[in-house]
């Protein structure tokens, strides 16, 4: 079936992506004012859904994806299931984790907070989103820049992917 | 009479209203719509201040970042920090940056709840404070920016 490591990729990118498509579903109601049943319920399952999706993708990609990314490698081990070694070892390939990995596993951290707060207002506090235009643009930068991290994080996480040997996520 | 104006409908005022008194009487403050207390506004209207339990749930967001941030800064900085935020060793640094800025988050809005439940902060204040901690966040987990101050 599935290596543990196999697993671990397929839910850090599965929450990623439901991360991302709650995020449409969330925005289009805070720019347009939810007026019915239903527009309410999308923005209260998006935001819902980001918050949790965004503390799953950050807690499954530190405790369960970066371990095998960062594993040192055995002395004459070769670097090829080792990604962070491999990258570090070229001057042409270490900016990939200097640059890179380093903005990748810190900004994507910032998401779950702004994605909790918009969540726990518009839960908390519906009617009062409802009726301020103000707040609702406050909760929509929060949404939008939770979302901006998110990207940028799942961006570069692709390239590095691209660049360096990534067989410790498939074995 | 004057004739109305080209282009426009006239207006049709019932007899009874055109004829009887205009009668001004002062509303009553527990009838007066909720957002003359600040604290909301009418239809998509933008009001002047926040519900303090609001203006502390979007604050301790900003905090969370710029916990992070700080943690990343000084976890770079400091070779020291850097060894005592190493939680695991598998993970490193990233894990006792990331627990210190989620014990960091619930703590800091739980005091900023009690403290602030009951204000009404401008809309202006709260966004301004939380796009500062918000920017301390983004410049802190920039990896020129933490960088730089650590000398790398």
């Amino acid at each position: 079936m599935f290596t543990a490591n196999q697993l671990f990729l397929i839910v850090h990118i599965a929450v990623s992506v439901v991360f991302l498509h709650a995020f449409a579903g969330g925005l289009a109601t805070f720019i347009r004012e939810p007026t019915g049943p239903i527009a309410r319920r999308i923005q209260i399952a998006s935001v819902i859904g980001m918050a949790l999706t965004a503390w799953a993708t950050v807690i499954s990609g530190t405790w369960l994806i970066y371990p095998g990314y960062r594993a040192e490698p055995p002395a004459g081990a070769s670097l090829d299931a080792y990604p962070r070694s491999w990258l570090l070892s070229s001057d042409a390939t270490a900016w990939w984790h200097t640059f890179g990995m380093e903005w990748k596993e810190h900004i994507g951290w910032l998401a779950p907070f702004l994605a909790t707060a918009v969540a726990v207002v518009v839960l908390a506090h519906g009617d009062l989103v409802r009726r301020d235009r103000r707040i609702r643009r406050v909760l929509t930068a929060m949404f939008t820049t939770a979302f901006v991290a998110t990207l940028v994080a799942a961006g570069l996480g692709a390239a590095i992917n691209k660049v360096a040997p990534n067989d410790f996520l498939l074995n | 009479m004057q004739a109305p104006a080209r282009g426009r409908t006239p207006q049709v005022v019932p007899a009874e209203a055109a004829t009887a008194p205009i009668a001004v009487r002062p509303t009553p403050r527990a009838a007066q719509p909720a957002d003359s207390s600040g604290t909301g506004s009418t239809e998509g209207t933008p009001s002047q201040n926040v519900d303090g339990r609001v203006a502390v749930t979007i604050i301790a967001a900003g905090v969370g970042c710029a916990a992070f941030g700080v943690a990343v800064v000084l976890a770079e900085s400091i070779s020291v920090v850097k060894q005592w935020l190493t939680l695991s060793s598998a993970v490193g640094p990233l894990s006792g940056k990331a627990v210190a800025a989620v014990v960091i988050y619930p703590v800091v809005w739980l005091v900023l709840h009690v403290a602030l439940r009951n204000a009404q902060p401008k809309t202006t204040t709260v966004t301004g404070w939380t796009a500062v901690l918000l920017t301390i966040g983004l410049l802190g987990t920039f990896p020129p920016v933490y960088g730089l101050i650590a000398g790398h």
